[in-house]
């Protein structure tokens, strides 16, 4: 038996830090992720999907968003089990509960609305088991709660879609929906499911030693932080064996670089690097920069990166880590000479600047007035 | 820069001048019209206008009715350059450039002019040229040298500057035109406001959807709290509907135990009425008989009142009897009273009219005896007829006899015998004897005989005179002859004594009338006689009406005093009179009510043995139909009858009671009230739930998440773009600001070595005492003289054109090393006096020295003064 394990599709995410061009690509790789987690289940003939959830990144999104969302579902070739999350669950403004939802989405789409175990349709013996959210905050252990009623059903595959942090990597235990990983794997020992998918965690993560806990990921990052993502788990269940192999399903990237800047032949190699990365379109840097430069070098990193912003799906500076003394010594090297009060305004700005940004980017304007480098770039910037 | 030679050809009224220029100062003189002010014109215009101009002004210059070109050449030395340039406006316009040195050049048309321009500004600063030509008629005072990059440069230097390039006033208009991109250069407001409101609109719309996303959820958790509570309320149900039930069985057994009893009640109820009639018709009867009873006792009682009221009334008729009798006794002795007090009062009147009487009497017999006395007077004085006039005339008239006889005698001739022996002789008839020592003296008035018997007859006549005298005498003897006469007086004696017997008859007249009129006292005699006669009548008639057997009183004290004790006595008696009458009639009344008391008890009397027959013969038909024993055994059946079936009540109500019906019935409303409760509760949280639900339905199609997620990176990109456009404006600002700051400092650092160049200059015209304060601008604020500092413009228009001058001498001073700018004065100092022209001339002189000057005047004398110079004429 096989099938796809994948989760947190987060259909309807957009991203504040990305240019409304950006976010429009970006909101459609998210649907377009989905039609392809379908062509890889019938690449490797899986026999259905689930989707551990959030599928959803919101009950209220926009008839647009759901409709293109389920036009991607139902091109899917073979069953789904869609599980309600935190983001969208099963609460009075479900989205799966919604009009639009109901008329749309085809049979093969199957959403885990109680704990009931539900047969694969098509294939004997296999039983899907949701836990699924009801409001965004639940009182237990929604994991717990399902398996307790589930009697024990030899000879059928169980697969149990669990979503939410479990206990040994939630950093505040306390909380009430908080999964037991002891419970599950207890569950798996016991044989009362063969397999546990879970979602919440947007980085591929395989839970405890059993090889049947997991979280598949996101199928398309989301963030920065996140290790691994754009994957999703074409799990291999036999008898005794549970295979599980990550396959790639999202191309865009997410980037937090720090970079140090002290002279010329920093800046070529950072050109150099960003010159590298291949698709800049879908790929969002976020870089921090220290070190020491002059105005020139200064002038130089402004036109680099105002050139490569309008390549990049996002490039911006991180302010919080950013600390790039800009060291105004452009007069020595002769780049522009200035004379009478307007050198005695350069001083004076000079002087201010070691305690003044604002001096240190008047002095940079003035330079640049004056005729210094980068005078092209940054007038197109501005 | 320096001016060689200039040429006008047909430059307005000028057909061709040309004029050489020294390397100091040069004086060009002429006449008005002459074409001194062309001179500047065409200098000016060749500098600035291209050949081909079609300009107003570079029309202008074309000599009227004349078609032909106005050309104008210039040899000029400009650093290192030498060159001829020439321009010919309007017909055949053309442009001519000849450059000599450093290398040979020939340029002609538009590249001719752009090359002059291009060696010209390369090392003259053309806005300091402009600055420091004075053309005739135009501004004077004030320059404005603050543009002059050239004028900066030398004062940099002169003022030990890091040397100034020329290149700031390019980076201050660029460095402006930066600051403008973001801020309005007047007032600084910021141009970007559309950018934060951007981001407010943004940040509004960011802070609505969330809200609006919260009361999305809070609907939610409203919804989940609802559809708990339906569930429960569902559960209860069933519970409340058992209770009710229960307790409205109990209820029904209480209610059919209280239907009994209201039955019973109703068969009571008829019994009650009988037994109630029964008993009025009993007591009625017992009350008939009671009243008459009482009635009777009432009856015995009044009649035993009414006997005393009869004998109080007799008692009192009798009283006022007696009384009536007593009254009538005091007013008979009233009458006597009257009468005696009566006579009393006649006695006193007829007592005092006596006394009158009396004094009457008397009065008038002292009248009669007065009177009598004064006839006798008047008789006397009827008597004499002399008056106090008349003796008075009589004595008057005999002292005028008198003074007229001794006139006469004086007069006459005195005729004096002495007889010497006794003789007689006969004076005229008359016979005297004379005797010695007895002359005769005698008064001759008239003829006078003497006869002396026997001896002679001796006649003697008197003088003429003397019978006038003597008939003066006679005369007056006439007249107190006829005075006495009508006096009825024989001599002047008796005159005197008679008027005297007159004047005393008369006091005595006047005295005797005082006594009568005394006497009288002002009274009428004839009233008083009157008076007397009616006394006397009424006496008379009092003595005869007098009961002559009573004695009159004595005196009229005595009868006064009778009178008053009859007076006394009668008002006695009148008070005694009075009260009895007060007695009697009160006792009058006291019988009038007796009678009438007495009259009502027997009235009412009658009245009640009336009504009380009436009674009894009432009373006797009742007993008659229905005796007293019939009627008491009926109240008595019937109280026997309703005692039974109260009993039978009393027993329903205690076990009606055991029940306790108020609390079954509480409990009963209670239990069907919760259950009415829960469903009323169960049917408005579902209505709730449905509202709720709808809300919710519509909110989850509104897509309001990925709006707020839009709206969201609306926001991000809006402050992003706000953050770098402030970010970029602030640093423009700051830059203007310090560019601006700095510039003026080293302006004002710039104007120590121009107030020098002026003050050296200014001396010269104006003293040695004399300074100036400089603005940032370089234009002159305030000029001290004299240790008093005077305001610029408070100045006289000539000693304002003065430091015009001198000012545009000391900048061209100051540029002088820098290859300089000549200074042009076109027909200027008209307001200035010759002392002043004098010392304008030195100073005009001394800068000459360094910087090429050129004058030119139309009033060669104004410029006498001037020592160096080289004079042209046009």
């Amino acid at each position: 038996m096989k099938f796809i394990h994948t989760s947190d599709w987060q259909i309807g995410m957009t991203r504040a830090f990305l240019s409304q061009e950006a976010a429009a690509r970006y909101s459609q790789a998210r649907i377009d992720a989905i039609r392809g987690l379908g062509q890889l289940a019938e690449q490797h003939d899986a026999q259905f999907m689930v989707v551990a959830g959030d599928v959803f990144e919101s009950n209220q999104l926009s008839a647009q968003t759901l409709s293109r969302a389920l036009d991607a579902l139902n091109s899917v070739p073979v069953p789904v089990f869609l599980l309600p999350g935190n983001h969208d669950p099963l609460d009075a403004s479900s989205i799966f509960r919604s009009r639009a939802f109901r008329d749309q989405a085809r049979e093969h789409i199957i959403v885990l609305t109680d704990s009931t175990p539900i047969p694969v349709p098509g294939l004997a013996n296999v039983e899907v088991i949701g836990a699924p959210w009801f409001s965004k905050r639940p009182a237990v252990d929604l994991c717990a709660q399902a398996l307790k009623t589930l009697q024990p059903a030899p000879g059928v595959s169980r697969i149990l879609l669990g979503h939410g942090q479990v206990d040994s990597l939630s950093p505040d235990q306390s909380q009430p929906g908080v999964v037991s990983q002891a419970l599950l794997e207890q569950a798996l020992a016991q044989g009362l499911v063969q397999y546990v998918a879970l979602g919440d965690r947007h980085s591929l993560t395989n839970v405890g030693n059993s090889g049947r806990l997991c979280y598949s990921g996101t199928p398309l990052v989301t963030d920065f932080d996140e290790v691994d993502p754009n994957q999703a788990l074409l799990v291999e269940l036999d008898n005794e064996t549970c295979t599980l192999t990550p396959h790639n399903t999202g191309f865009w990237d997410f980037q937090a670089v720090q970079r140090d800047i002290n002279g010329p032949e920093d800046l070529a190699a950072f050109a150099q690097w960003l010159d590298a990365i291949r698709g800049k379109e879908c790929t969002v840097l976020k870089v921090g920069f220290t070190g020491s430069v002059n105005l020139a070098l200064a002038a130089e990193l402004d036109t680099l990166l105002d050139a490569q912003a309008q390549v990049f799906a996002s490039l911006k500076r991180r302010a919080r880590t950013t600390d790039l003394a800009v060291i105004p010594d452009a007069l020595d090297d002769g780049a522009i000479a200035l004379s009478g009060y307007a050198d005695a305004t350069w001083k004076a700005l000079l002087v201010q600047a070691a305690s003044d940004d604002t001096a240190t980017d008047a002095l940079r304007l003035m330079y640049r007035l004056a005729g210094g480098a980068g005078n092209q770039g940054r007038s197109k910037g501005a | 820069m320096r001016l060689l030679t200039l040429t006008l050809e047909n430059w307005r009224g000028v057909s061709h001048s040309q004029i050489e220029f020294d390397d100091a100062v040069t004086l060009i003189e002429g006449p008005n019209e002459v074409g001194k002010s062309s001179l500047v014109e065409a200098l000016r215009m060749l500098f600035r206008e291209k050949s081909g101009s079609k300009k107003k002004e570079v029309q202008a210059v074309q000599p009227v009715g004349q078609d032909v070109g106005s050309s104008v050449a210039a040899e000029v030395r400009c650093g290192d350059y030498h060159f001829h340039y020439s321009k010919t406006y309007n017909r055949k316009a053309g442009t001519e450039l000849r450059i000599l040195a450093p290398r040979a050049e020939q340029l002609a048309g538009d590249d001719a002019h752009n090359r002059a321009w291009e060696i010209l500004s390369g090392h003259m600063d053309m806005a300091l040229w402009d600055a420091l030509l004075v053309e005739q008629g135009k501004e004077i005072g004030g320059v404005r040298l603050a543009d002059s990059d050239g004028l900066a440069r030398a004062l940099d230097n002169a003022a030990g500057g890091a040397g100034v390039s020329g290149e700031e006033s390019a980076l201050f208009d660029a460095v402006q035109a930066e600051y403008e991109r973001y801020f309005t250069l007047k007032s600084g407001k910021a141009r970007y406001g559309e950018q934060q409101q951007r981001v407010e609109q943004h940040s509004a719309q960011v802070e609505q959807l969330k809200t609006t996303l919260r009361e999305l959820d809070d609907d939610l958790r409203r919804f989940e709290g609802v559809s708990a509570e339906i569930s429960r309320l569902q559960r209860a149900l069933p519970e409340l509907q058992h209770a009710k039930e229960q307790h409205e069985q109990r209820w029904a057994a209480i209610d059919s135990l209280q239907a009994r009893l209201n039955a019973k009640d109703d068969e009571g109820k008829p019994l009650q009425q009988l037994l109630d009639h029964a008993r009025s018709q009993w007591q009625r009867r017992q009350d008939a008989a009671a009243d008459i009873a009482r009635r009777e006792q009432d009856l015995a009682q009044k009649q035993a009142a009414l006997q005393p009221l009869a004998e109080h009334a007799a008692e009192l008729a009798r009283t006022v009897q007696a009384a009536e009798a007593t009254h009538k006794d005091l007013q008979t002795q009233r009458r006597a009273l009257q009468h005696a007090l009566q006579q009393a009062r006649r006695d006193t009147a007829y007592l005092q009219d006596a006394a009158e009487l009396a004094r009457l009497q008397q009065l008038l017999e002292r009248v009669q005896a007065q009177r009598a006395e004064l006839a006798e007077l008047r008789k006397t004085l009827a008597e004499i007829h002399i008056t106090a006039e008349g003796r008075k005339n009589i004595q008057a008239a005999a002292s005028a006899l008198d003074v007229a006889s001794r006139t006469r005698d004086n007069a006459a001739t005195r005729l004096s015998i002495d007889a010497l022996q006794a003789l007689d002789v006969r004076l005229n008839d008359e016979a005297i004897s004379l005797r010695p020592g007895a002359p005769l003296e005698r008064q001759v008035a008239e003829s006078l005989q003497i006869d002396i018997p026997e001896l002679a007859r001796i006649t003697i006549a008197p003088a003429a005179s003397a019978g006038e005298l003597a008939a003066d005498v006679d005369a007056k003897q006439q007249e107190l002859d006829t005075l006495l006469a009508r006096y009825q007086v024989t001599s002047v004696e008796q005159a005197i004594t008679l008027d005297e017997q007159r004047a005393d008859a008369e006091q005595l007249l006047r005295s005797a009338q005082q006594r009568l009129q005394d006497t009288l006292q002002g009274a009428d005699e004839e009233a008083l006689q009157a008076d007397r006669a009616r006394l006397q009548q009424a006496c008379a008639d009092a003595l005869q009406q007098r009961d002559p057997g009573q004695a009159l009183p004595a005196s009229e004290r005595e009868a006064r005093a009778q009178l008053e004790t009859a007076s006394e006595a009668l008002d006695a008696c009148e008070s005694e009179l009075d009260q009895e009458a007060g007695r009697l009639a009160e006792q009058r009344d006291e019988l009038t009510r007796a009678q009438s008391q007495q009259q009502q008890a027997s009235t009412e009397l009658n009245a009640l043995s009336s009504v009380l027959e009436d009674k009894r013969s009432s009373l006797a038909l009742e007993r008659e139909a229905e005796p007293d024993a019939d009627l008491e055994q009926a109240v008595a059946e019937r109280e026997q009858q309703l005692a039974a079936i109260t009993a039978e009540l009393e027993q329903l109500r205690a076990q009606l009671e055991a029940e306790d019906p108020d609390s079954a019935r509480l409990q009963r409303d209670n239990a069907s009230q919760a259950l009415r409760r829960a469903e009323r509760d169960i049917i408005d949280q579902q209505q709730e739930q449905a509202v709720l639900k709808s809300r919710l339905d519509r909110a989850q199609a509104n897509g309001l998440f990925e709006e707020l997620e839009a709206a969201e990176q609306a926001l991000a990109e809006a402050e992003d773009t706000l953050a770098a456009t402030e970010r970029r404006a602030a640093a423009a600002k700051l830059l203007w600001e310090t560019l601006n700051a700095q510039r003026d400092a080293s302006r004002q650092a710039y104007v120590a070595p121009l107030r020098d160049g002026i003050r050296s200059l200014g001396k010269i015209v104006f003293g040695s005492d004399f300074d100036i304060v400089l603005g940032e601008d370089w234009t002159i604020l305030d000029v001290i003289r004299d240790g008093k500092t005077i305001p610029f413009d408070s100045l006289s228009v000539g000693a304002k054109e003065q430091l015009g001058i001198l000012t545009r001498l000391a900048a061209a001073r100051i540029v002088a090393g820098q290859g300089g700018v000549p200074v042009i004065i076109d027909d200027a100092l008209g307001f200035s006096d010759p002392s002043r022209l004098q010392s304008m001339g030195a100073a005009i002189a001394a800068a000459g020295r360094d910087a090429q000057v050129v004058v030119l005047t139309c009033t060669p004398g104004r410029f006498m003064y001037l020592g160096q110079v080289g004079v042209r004429r046009l």
